[in-house]
């Protein structure tokens, strides 16, 4: 009874279905909600996060050397027009427009752009260029026709190291963006921008009726704002959750962050084309890449174009679609009048303009992958391979366009001659210029776009004679002990190796040549001599020579060295000539200038360092009979065809069997290093001589424009008869006119020369003992 | 009165060529840069010195008096290693310009000088 009552007693009970339904809903949606609100919170953590923080990895943009125009100036009308069309320069019909050029003869008037380089800022002007046919005559100002003493041209940019995903992009600020892109942007793709937060529901219900009414995608409702989130945080997929998350994500940056942030992150994320398998983003590098302009210098028709190709880069490519680019270019043009941003005017001149596209800029290919690989290189010390392909760099280089295409072709042009089977025969060359040791042309192969294998820097190979030079500068060290008129042993001999077996090096000709000169062993290249006088200076001191030269690689004191056993790439021959022709002033070889970071504030400086090695009168020596060797001895067969007011000297280097020809030497103004052969190291049935030689001579021929410097104050040239080492006279039959430091060239005169006899008839005994040997 | 006239002509036509004649020999590209780094060591700003120097050395890499300027640099900033180098490398590139040599041996000695000193 009890029992019933107190039930009677309380309130009648819900029923417990529905009850269970409510528990469930509440320890659903409590939980629910609360996954929201931290699903919410951490899309907002990574909506700021990423925003906030460095928003694109930036590749580095890598610039050759800006080219420097001064009155006397050793610079056709020709090379220059081969600058400025390698910098981007166009044709115009008055050439006052930035970028632009106008040639009538040898007279230019052009406009340069303005240029942060790594030093200075140089501004940009137009000017009036006059040439004759050697030289530049005069530079004025085109406007004030005041003469100017030192322009700089912009530099050209020569390549970029890109990020992983190989997206490339300029930043640009808004403020730098032409008022009629950002406009015509908002009144395409996203009319309530300036108003909406983020997501415009009115313009998605309208996409939503015109889809459902043509049964497909035919409109899109989404913002700018949506569409920067979709490129910056999102996936490629299409599904619903990636929807809810673009709109969520869309409120929360329209939550943190003003109008123009918004749309200076579109402005840089934008996808705008493709070159090769480089992708082009952003408004800064489209104006770039389709009209080699600045974004500040689009014009209306430009500006609408770029809005124009968003919607589809690859579907209206203006320059594989021009018809399809023009008439959308055109259609857009029409909604700016009707929306009252042009006047009838404005439209009806852009919409009559041609696209004005130009030619794709070779770039993304890599063209000079040799050199870059040699800024790579140089900059490994100071930068890891991750910050160079992502923080935007500017790294400025010491490539000279116009000489790296002088190599190119010359390189090329040879290879296809002399190769006996066809495509097999590889090249390097590496050219840097005297004084500065900057490097200005590196050529890695046959192909000099081909990214692969880089045989100026990378193969190494026997270098054959060419460190002879290191050999004889030893011997010059001691001018008491050795001049170029010492006669030394061309004597065979043979030498025990420590594995027991026995070593004789032969000469190239065969034949055994008795006592010779010094300068006579080096400009025919006497193998028997040059590893007889090694031996009697001693290896340890020669192979000190080649490390003081800057052969920095350990190298086996072997007499086999002397003859170039030693195994060398191209850059480091280029190094060791470098200090001969710097006059024995070691200076290191450089390819970059400086590094500024995205922002152009320097970061790293390359300056030009100096150390003196070899004194000047002894490196004159060496290099005296190199000029010798080119034009008298191992070089002769192109050397005698070179004109004579070309200061030219350098060395041949061929080895067994034929396998690798070289050709190492310099001018007034640059050196060059070229190395030929296979890279399965075949026989290639080149000297140095017959291979490398017409390489070098072809480039070198080119680029050397400045007289011989003259000879030290304390150097003489002394006529020394070939058979006695001693003074010269008109009857001797052979002599040579070498040159001494003051005080030490003999002083007996030979017999013809009317000396004593005794000594010549000893040499001539001795010659003739050397032709029997 | 002729005899006048003949004078005052003269006198004009070697003005003109006092004036002009130097012109020629004195606005090269590397004189105004030492000018300018001139004025840049001046002012306490050594790297741009140096900067606009190394610019004269690659325009005219055999110019004594641009090698000079740096080696003159690096002694004021205490690298007396750099300034002898490239105070050797000047006197390689001052030919028969004895001021020149003058210059850079004045240079040298006070290189030495100090070095004892810091020894």
């Amino acid at each position: 009874m009890s029992k019933k009552r107190r039930r009677r007693a309380k309130p009648k009970p819900k029923p417990p279905k529905k009850r269970l339904w409510l528990k469930v809903l509440l320890m659903l949606a409590v939980p629910l909600l609360l996954a929201s609100v931290l699903y919410v919170l951490y899309l907002d953590r990574v909506v700021q996060s990423k925003f906030e923080g460095k928003r694109w990895s930036v590749p580095s943009r890598v610039y050759a050397r800006a080219l420097e125009l001064y009155p006397q100036q050793p610079l056709t009308a020709d090379k220059l027009l081969a600058e400025l069309k390698l910098v981007g320069y166009q044709a115009s019909a008055d050439g006052l427009a930035p970028g632009t050029y106008w040639r009538k003869g040898k007279q230019f008037v052009l406009t340069t752009r303005a240029f942060q380089h790594w030093d200075s800022l140089e501004p940009g002007r137009s000017i009036l260029l006059k040439f004759d046919n050697k030289q530049l005559l005069s530079i004025d100002d085109a406007i004030s026709i005041e003469p100017l003493s030192l322009i700089r041209l912009e530099p050209m940019l020569m390549g970029i190291i890109y990020p992983a995903h190989r997206q490339d992009r300029v930043l640009v600020r808004l403020k730098e963006l032409p008022p009629m892109l950002t406009l015509a942007l908002q009144a395409v793709e996203d009319r309530q921008f300036a108003s909406h937060y983020g997501v415009n529901f009115r313009s998605i219900a309208r996409a939503a009726w015109a889809n459902l009414r043509a049964g497909k995608v035919v409109q899109g409702g989404s913002t700018l704002t949506q569409q920067l989130v979709k490129n910056f945080f999102l996936s490629r997929e299409r599904s619903l959750t990636r929807k809810i998350n673009e709109a969520i994500m869309s409120l929360l940056l329209e939550l943190h962050y003003e109008k123009k942030d918004i749309l200076e992150a579109y402005a840089n994320e934008i996808y705008l084309g493709q070159d090769g398998n480089r992708a082009i983003h952003g408004f800064g590098l489209a104006a770039k890449f389709y009209f080699n302009k600045p974004p500040q210098e689009l014009s209306i028709a430009e500006s609408v174009l770029l809005v124009a190709i968003l919607r589809g880069p690859t579907y209206y490519d203006p320059r594989r679609h021009p018809q399809r680019a023009l008439a959308r270019r055109n259609k857009l043009l029409d909604i700016l009048w009707r929306d009252g941003l042009l006047d009838k005017q404005q439209a009806q001149t852009a919409q009559a303009a041609s696209l004005g596209v130009t030619q794709k800029p070779n770039l993304g290919n890599g063209r000079y992958p040799a050199f870059i690989g040699l800024v790579k290189r140089q900059l490994q010390q100071d930068y890891r391979d991750e910050d160079l392909r992502s923080e935007g760099l500017r790294i400025f280089t010491t490539l000279d366009p116009v000489i790296q295409q002088v190599a190119e072709k010359a390189l090329t042009k040879n290879i296809k001659r002399l190769e006996h089977r066809p495509g097999l025969l590889e090249g390097g060359v590496v050219i840097s210029r005297l004084g500065s040791a900057e490097v200005s042309a590196v050529v890695g192969g046959r192909n000099p776009r081909f990214q692969g294998f880089n045989r100026a820097l990378d193969i190494q190979r026997p270098v054959g004679s060419l460190l002879k030079p290191a050999l004889y500068l030893t011997a010059l060290s001691q001018p008491q002990r050795y001049t170029l008129a010492s006669l030394i042993d061309d004597a065979p001999l043979e030498l025990k190796q420590s594995d027991g077996s026995v070593w004789s090096p032969a000469n190239y000709d065969h034949k055994n040549h008795g006592k010779v000169l010094l300068a006579e062993a080096l400009i025919h290249s006497y193998n028997q001599a040059a590893v007889r006088l090694g031996l009697e200076l001693g290896l340890a001191e020669v192979v000190e020579s080649l490390h003081s030269l800057g052969i920095d690689k350990p190298i086996p004191p072997y007499p086999a060295v002397m003859l170039g056993s030693l195994e060398l790439a191209p850059l480091e021959i280029a190094q060791m000539y470098q200090t001969l022709a710097d006059d024995g002033f070691y200076t290191p070889l450089r390819a970059v200038r400086a590094v500024l970071d995205a922002k152009h504030r320097p970061l790293s400086r390359y300056s030009l360092n100096t150390e003196q090695r070899f004194a000047a009168e002894q490196a004159f020596l060496i290099n005296d009979t190199l000029r010798m060797a080119l034009h008298q001895g191992t070089g002769q067969s192109i050397g005698k065809h070179l004109p004579k007011s070309l200061p030219l000297a350098g060395k041949t280097g061929t080895t067994d069997d034929l396998r690798d020809s070289w050709f190492a030497g310099f001018g007034s103004d640059y050196l060059g290093v070229v190395w030929l052969g296979n890279d399965d190291n075949a026989v290639t049935g080149l000297t140095g001589a017959s291979g490398a030689l017409p390489v070098w001579a072809d480039i070198m021929r080119q680029i050397n424009v400045s007289e011989a410097p003259p000879p030290p104050m304390n150097i003489e040239y002394v006529l020394i008869d070939t058979a006695t080492g001693l003074r010269a006279g008109s009857r001797c039959q052979q002599y040579y006119e070498l040159a001494f430091i003051s005080g030490t060239a003999p002083t007996e005169y030979a017999p013809c020369a009317g000396g004593s006899v005794k000594r010549s008839v000893k040499s001539f005994l001795d010659r003739l003992k050397g032709l029997f040997k | 009165m002729t005899k006048v006239f003949l004078f005052a002509i003269v006198v004009l036509l070697l003005n003109a060529c006092a004036v002009h004649a130097p012109q020629h020999s004195h606005r090269g590209p590397v004189t105004g840069l030492m000018a300018q780094a001139d004025q840049q060591a001046t002012d306490g700003n050594h790297s741009q010195a140096i900067a606009l120097l190394e610019r004269a050395v690659r325009i005219e890499p055999r110019n004594g008096h641009a090698w000079l300027r740096l080696a003159r640099l690096h002694f004021v900033s205490g690298d007396l290693y750099k300034a002898e180098q490239f105070a050797r490398r000047a006197t390689q590139f001052s030919g028969a310009d004895k001021m020149l040599q003058r210059e850079c041996q004045a240079l040298l000695e006070k290189i030495r000088r100090q070095s004892n000193k810091a020894a």
